[in-house]
């Protein structure tokens, strides 16, 4: 079977003031049904740019996108509105995502609307952990976790094979996260959906994810089972994540990798490996050779120094 | 130790004074010379509506009602604009999240930082020059004299925030009142961040106290912490003990629901409702419609437990440890 998602060498580059910002620089991977594939990094590191890629909300200007098998990278806009029922998009914000005058009712049955198809409401918020008797309420009304709640629902109405979370829980209160964390897993179990998750807060995507990517200034620097990521980072960046992630105790002894200077300008790439300026273990090759992909027990890798 | 700030059953309301919200309910809090405190709660706890009412910034229309704020010696609720004003920025810094919105964009930071040395020190802007080189090099800002000259957009996320760090040190307070420094940064920042508002404060004998609903940060820099829930601290403590063992029910769920940074797919712990909003709390516990193990009792207002030093606003706390509770 087809996967899901195929992602082929994309890229995403912006003009900006006469100079090129490569925000996505040929990037390639693939989600299987009912995979939980998580994409971490820092602002500014493409991973939102890639998620709307994925999604087909803005186009690549390089490469391929395959929705199971159907390469969809080159269609139109609207016939890209016919496959829309394969991907949707859930953002971070869901006030930002529901109109303040439709009932939650009419914002979880709009997909019905638009595409002609019947569906069952009631039955969609349950799913959700929604009372139906919500249906006849507006989204000011909500709290933020039902609101994120209506948001899921409705993009689970044209039954897609993928969602593309954009950091999902961040806007959310701490004791309302893992519910919705739960939720999803929850949903993918019954459906057999699949997720591309962005996130940036390393403890959420280890506990949901199958696969992990790191991006770091528009390239995927390692990518693999998530266990073996979060176990064995290989790449220096993604050492530094895990060892910045805020201790869970008082008491836990945490490695600190200090690193100095700024990430250099997406507008003024280096030649050699974009994380070369910051990292610990950088040596001369580092500053002139851009360090090419690396298999290591399932994992890929882009550092000349990974072991 | 002597208190440097110490708030005493502070109620705070908003609205319209015939029919008020209540905001914050009997909060009591000390911070200590040279400790950090970190008030925890999620939004509508009130937690930063203690802080930004007791420093006189919580803004029109939300008021005082009872309660008594003293900042080293000095009474704040009443204090008049003047006495208010050599306070904010004097005795206490104050960063916030955003570190754009407390910087003015068309000024160049360095001279931010003098106008905050200047309007507590008098004297002209530019014979504090040495004192912005000084405040940015505690920071940890590198090639500082270059860098005062900057403006805000041409700095980093965490450079702007050591900037608004370096302005809440310009007169050398007290005490720092930090609400969530670190939200708004990338997380390799948070931690730079973290480890400079750790030696702005603690190494250098200076209090702080910490708003924020992030726990780990909490556990990073914080010696004691108070959780906030539904307008009241529901419980107090070292943040060791309050870690290790925490006797309110929503302490310990807050604490159970964290995510840890380890590997395997699994289940979250996971507490059911949501925090309840001003206006619509509970009557007795606030906690109880959520709490696993809420009795009928729970319906009254839970008394303050003191036993073996510890300190919780339930019925029943819980002695045992977190054992099995995950």
């Amino acid at each position: 079977m087809s996967p899901v998602l195929e992602l082929d060498a994309v890229a995403k580059r912006y003009a900006v003031g006469g100079r090129t910002l490569t925000a996505v620089d040929g990037v390639s991977l693939r989600i299987e049904a009912g995979e939980t594939y998580a994409l971490v990094g820092e602002s500014g590191c493409g991973k939102s740019t890639l998620a709307r890629i994925a999604a087909m909300l803005g186009g690549t200007d390089e490469g391929r996108v395959r929705w199971s098998g159907k390469e969809v990278s080159h269609l139109g806009r609207r016939r890209i509105r016919a496959e829309r029922s394969h991907t949707q998009f859930v953002f971070q914000d869901p006030s930002a995502a529901l109109s303040p005058r439709m009932t939650v009712g009419e914002a979880v049955a709009e997909p019905f609307t638009i595409t002609g198809r019947s569906g069952d409401v009631p039955a969609l918020l349950h799913a959700v952990g929604l009372d139906e008797a919500l249906a006849a309420r507006y989204p000011a009304q909500l709290s933020g976790g039902q609101r994120q709640r209506v948001v899921i629902a409705r993009a689970l109405a044209l039954e897609p094979r993928l969602l593309v979370l954009d950091e999902p829980v961040a806007s959310l209160d701490v004791s309302v996260q893992a519910q919705v964390l739960n939720l999803l897993a929850d949903l993918q179990e019954e459906r057999a959906i699949s997720y591309l998750l962005i996130a940036h807060d390393l403890a959420v995507v280890s506990s949901v994810a199958d696969r992990i990517g790191v991006m770091y200034l528009g390239r995927v620097v390692e990518e693999g089972p998530a266990t073996e990521v979060v176990a064995r980072p290989r790449h220096p960046y993604t050492q530094l994540l895990i060892a910045s992630a805020p201790r869970r105790d008082p008491g836990e002894r945490v490695e600190r990798i200090v690193v100095s200077g700024d990430p250099p300008s997406p507008l003024d790439l280096p030649p050699g490996c974009a994380f070369a300026s910051r990292c610990p273990a950088a040596t001369a090759v580092c500053l002139t050779q851009a360090p090419p992909p690396r298999e290591l027990d399932g994992v890929t890798v882009r550092c000349h120094h990974a072991a | 130790m002597t208190d440097v700030l110490s708030i005493e059953d502070l109620w705070v309301e908003a609205g319209d004074p015939r029919d008020p919200v209540t905001l914050v309910r009997g909060v009591s809090l000390s911070v200590e010379a040279g400790s950090v405190v970190g008030l925890v709660g999620e939004s509508g706890s009130g937690k930063t509506v203690t802080c930004m009412a007791s420093l006189g910034l919580a803004g029109r229309g939300v008021r005082i009602t009872r309660g008594s704020v003293r900042l080293g010696g000095t009474e704040l609720v009443g204090a008049d604009e003047p006495t208010m004003r050599r306070v904010r920025g004097g005795v206490v810094g104050t960063v916030f999240q955003d570190p754009l919105g407390a910087l003015n964009p068309l000024q160049r930071v360095g001279d931010q930082i003098a106008e905050a040395v200047q309007l507590h020190r008098g004297g002209r802007r530019r014979a504090h020059r040495d004192r912005v080189v000084h405040l940015l090099t505690q920071v940890g800002v590198p090639d500082p004299a270059r860098r005062a000259r900057a403006y805000p957009h041409e700095l980093s996320g965490g450079m702007r925030q050591r900037v608004a760090i370096a302005m809440a040190l310009a007169n050398d307070p007290s005490l720092v009142v930090a609400d969530e420094p670190t939200t708004a940064l990338d997380v390799t920042v948070q931690a730079q961040v973290l480890d400079v508002i750790r030696r702005a404060t603690k190494d250098d004998g200076r209090a702080a106290l910490i708003i924020t609903h992030d726990l780990g940060l909490v556990a990073e820099v914080a010696d004691r912490v108070a959780v906030m829930y539904a307008g009241q601290i529901v419980e107090k403590g070292s943040v060791a003990e309050v870690f290790a063992a925490p006797r309110h029910p929503y302490t310990q769920g807050l604490l159970a629901s964290r995510p840890a940074l380890e590997p395997g797919r699994r289940r979250l712990s996971a507490m059911g409702g949501r925090p309840p909003l001003p206006g619509s709390w509970p009557v007795g516990c606030a906690f109880a419609p959520r709490c696993p193990v809420a009795v009928e009792a729970c319906t009254t207002p839970p008394p303050v437990d003191q036993s073996d030093g510890r300190w919780s606003r339930c019925w029943h706390p819980q002695v045992e440890s977190m054992e099995g509770v995950s």
